[in-house]
């Protein structure tokens, strides 16, 4: 009686195992069909390289583009809080050496930068001043100019170059497909990327225009680990280009301005002890 | 007896409420002569995220440790003095003394081919960091995100420029130098300033605005995003 009672007992048992067993080879079997699961398995995803290359090919070899930029940043407060500030852009650019970007910050502020392939105008409308520095180029000399050395901020800046496709493959250290996302007026694809600076998120639109629709930037080695988040939309890669538009002409009244450089902190010599030196 | 701590308890309340205004007047003084670099209610705007760019190292390492490269060179252990086969040992080998002047002779030649050895071992090391260096500059143009300045004051450099505005240039040796910016060109080392430090008198000068605090003049410039002042001189007579 005792070892039929036990065995009545130890049915239930290994029934329960042998679900349980079915269910884990069940879902290893769902995983492995379904290549989306895969991102936590394999972080060096061929596929989602190409994807990745294709948009940012894509993007280098358009000869004019234009494209509204919602963006928005963590700025780490000294407490360590985190609060997000947002901008605005219209990106309009033509190849080999013209841009516009007309920016207005959350807090109403705005301003306008100009590259006309000679000069490079920053204007302030609310104070109606205007700067000018000659930088006679491309538009990827002068976007590195701007950014690097008169530390304009123009986000993305790097993806707007012609160089963005070989410098993305070799600072991505790992590029994952995360999902098909829905969420946007197009398809788009959700990859992970991974670099030694910074880990980086893009959704990009499937079909035969691959443009990056959001892109998200975790700073991963600064203090709070802040991020930058952009959404892209009213892409054009056939805009009505007027030339006018890289044409800047001084509204009336406005005054001309020192264009300023900042010097990097390390050749600072000393800080200033006083308002002034 | 009870009127004495009444008076002083009304007193008390009346400097607080004072002091409160006052420095509720003095904050948004501050925040209206703030200029573009801060935020709303003194939240700070400035983050490693804000250029959006797609490289990032941490500050301290680059900004506080910029020799760091050129000091390795001098860390490299000494050149070797003691061959693995010594005079003495090729002395007891050969048994006389000219084979042990000349394995002495060998053995400083030998020093000295290993002293070239290490200098140029230095030298190509030393070229290599610089060219990395170079090189890291080129690559991580859109890392200024520890470059972005928070604070009320900047040092810059002067790169597009008006004509026959008079700025008060930053020398590191003398700090009273001023210079005349005469052409686009030039480039001029001053101090800009977020803000003016009063409310200022302005005086219109050919288009030209200039800033007057007490003895000293300012005209503006355009800094990164944001409209800051620079010392400069009078305006022209």
């Amino acid at each position: 009686m005792n070892h039929t009672r036990r065995h009545a007992h130890a049915r239930p048992g290994a029934v329960l195992a042998c679900v349980a067993v079915a269910v884990a080879a069940f879902a290893g079997l769902a995983q492995a069909a379904d290549p989306t699961a895969a991102t936590a398995v394999s972080e060096q995803d061929p596929a989602a390289r190409a994807l990745l290359l294709d948009m940012a090919n894509f993007v280098a070899r358009a000869p004019a583009m234009s494209v509204t930029m919602r963006s928005g940043y963590d700025a780490i407060q000294a407490d360590g809080q985190r609060i997000e500030f947002g901008e605005r852009r219209r990106i309009l650019m033509q190849r080999p050496d013209k841009i516009r970007v007309e920016v207005e910050r959350s807090d109403g502020e705005r301003g306008t930068v100009v590259f006309d392939g000679r000069w490079i105008t920053a204007f302030k409308p609310a104070d109606n001043v205007y700067a000018r520095v000659e930088k006679a180029g491309t538009l990827d000399q002068a976007l590195v100019y701007m950014v690097r050395d008169l530390q304009a901020t123009l986000p993305l800046a790097r993806m707007f170059t012609t160089g963005f496709p070989v410098d993305l493959d070799r600072r991505a250290t790992s590029v994952a497909l995360v999902e098909e996302c829905s969420l946007f007026d197009v398809p788009t694809t959700h990859l992970a990327v991974r670099s030694a600076d910074v880990d980086l998120q893009l959704w990009i639109a499937k079909g035969p225009e691959p443009l990056p629709r959001r892109v998200v930037i975790t700073y991963k080695s600064a203090p709070g680990q802040p991020q930058f988040r952009a959404d892209l939309y009213d892409w054009s890669v056939a805009p009505k280009v007027d030339a006018a538009a890289f044409a800047f002409v001084p509204p009336a009244g406005a005054e001309q301005i020192m264009y300023l450089e900042p010097r990097p902190p390390s050749d600072v010599p000393t800080a200033p002890t006083g308002e002034q030196r | 007896m009870s009127r004495r701590p009444r008076l002083s308890s009304i007193l008390v309340a009346v400097l607080s409420v004072v002091g409160l205004v006052f420095a509720a007047w003095a904050d948004s003084d501050a925040a209206g002569r703030g200029g573009g670099r801060g935020g709303g209610g003194g939240m700070s705007r400035s983050s490693p995220a804000r250029s959006g760019g797609m490289s990032s190292r941490p500050a301290p390492q680059r900004s506080a440790q910029p020799s760091t490269r050129q000091a390795a060179p001098t860390q490299r252990p000494a050149p070797q003095t003691s061959r693995p086969t010594t005079s003495a040992d090729r002395s007891a080998q050969k048994q006389g003394s000219a084979a042990d002047r000349q394995g002495n002779r060998q053995e400083s030649q030998g020093d000295r081919q290993d002293n070239r050895d290490e200098a140029r071992e230095d030298w190509q090391e030393h070229a290599d960091d610089a060219r990395e260096d170079r090189q890291d500059y080129y690559d991580d143009w859109d890392d200024h995100g520890h470059y972005y300045y928070d604070n009320d004051w900047a040092e810059v450099m002067v790169v597009g420029a008006t004509v026959g505005v008079v700025v008060a240039a930053v020398d590191d040796y003398d700090d009273d130098t001023t210079t005349t910016v005469t052409n686009v060109t030039t480039v001029t080392n001053v101090t800009a300033l977020a803000s003016l430090p009063c409310e200022a008198q302005i005086t219109a000068v050919k288009g030209q605005n200039f800033y007057q605090c007490g003895a000293n003049w300012y005209t503006r410039a355009y800094q990164g995003d944001a409209v800051v002042y620079v010392p400069s001189g009078p305006p022209p007579q």
